[in-house]
């Protein structure tokens, strides 16, 4: 748990010094997450498993996590009030037509695969979509 | 004194500490996961919406503001960086499965992110005039943790793009059900 611990900070803390020095426009814990997983392929061997389990339990409560930063919309009431019939068009709207071009794609990508014999297609070829 | 009196400076005394927030924030968020085992995990009843609207409304009832809650919530939100990182962890265990088709995933996780970016900036722009509700819209897509990070990257409102990630998913676990039954709908 504490080694685990350790190699998650120290991947996030490696990610924001990286994303200082270059100023890239990546956020340091993408950036982190990004080194945590090029150093799980490059260990061959299983996953360690003290790291699997702490991510677990991170991972299991990940919807907790956001809610301190949600609850933060309180401030923006007034915003949300003004502007609540884009950002209900923006969210229904962007939300249907981009899991309809990933379906589409994903169900394209699939067929042609088919014809040569290919791999069988994912069910859901989503991204990891909110919650 | 009076007992009312005694409970208000016990408020007073206890609600900017840490632990105010920190308690609050995992008490309603158990609530809200009960709730969502009551209704047996329907995609509506989402226990992180829940959590959040029952702190919202105990703050606004109570004149508690955010800056008060958040000095116990950051210690919970600090949690979303090294969680962020953990992510790594499911995704190295699953290669196997991205493996057979990592090109479509690719290919289709690609289009799908550009064309959400795209038409969320669109569809805010062209219906309303603020651009920061625009650029909170742009990264919903992505899983939460990562597209709060990202709407403080790109000038977005933070607390507005966490709502709308776990609003989009919750949309996305309702129409994907109905995309799945009749299963040439596209």
């Amino acid at each position: 748990m504490l080694n685990a611990f350790s190699i998650l900070l120290g991947c996030e803390i490696g990610g924001e010094i990286l994303r200082r020095i270059y100023s890239l426009p990546l956020p340091g814990p993408v950036i982190g997450m990004c080194f945590l997983a090029l150093f799980l392929l490059r260990k061959h061997s299983a996953l360690p498993h003290s790291l699997v389990s702490t991510a677990g339990v991170l991972l299991k409560y990940l919807g907790l996590l956001f809610v301190p930063a949600g609850v933060g919309v309180i401030a923006n009431l007034s915003l949300i009030g003004a502007e609540w019939f884009p950002i209900l068009v923006g969210l229904v709207g962007s939300t249907i037509l981009s899991v309809l071009a990933s379906s589409y794609v994903m169900r394209w990508f699939a067929s042609r695969n088919q014809d040569s014999g290919g791999a069988k297609p994912l069910l859901n070829g989503n991204k990891m979509h909110g919650t | 004194m009076h007992i009312t009196q005694i409970m208000h400076n016990v408020w007073t005394q206890i609600t900017p500490t840490p632990l105010f927030g920190v308690t609050l924030t995992v008490l309603s968020y158990a609530i809200g996961l009960a709730i969502q085992r009551a209704c047996r995990g329907a995609a509506v009843v989402n226990p992180v919406l829940i959590s959040i609207l029952l702190i919202a409304c105990i703050l606004k009832a109570t004149g508690t503001s955010y800056q008060t809650y958040f000095a116990g919530g950051q210690f919970i939100h600090f949690l979303l960086g090294p969680a962020t990182v953990a992510l790594a962890v499911p995704v190295v265990e699953n290669l196997e499965h991205l493996k057979r088709s990592w090109l479509g995933v690719v290919l289709a996780v690609t289009t799908g992110s550009l064309v959400s970016i795209t038409s969320g900036i669109a569809l805010v722009e062209l219906c309303g005039e603020s651009r920061q509700v625009a650029l909170s819209m742009a990264p919903k897509a992505v899983t939460s943790p990562i597209a709060i990070e990202v709407a403080q990257t790109v000038g977005g409102i933070p607390a507005l793009t966490a709502v709308l990630a776990i609003s989009s998913g919750i949309l996305v676990a309702m129409f994907i059900q109905r995309l799945r039954v009749p299963p040439r709908l596209v």
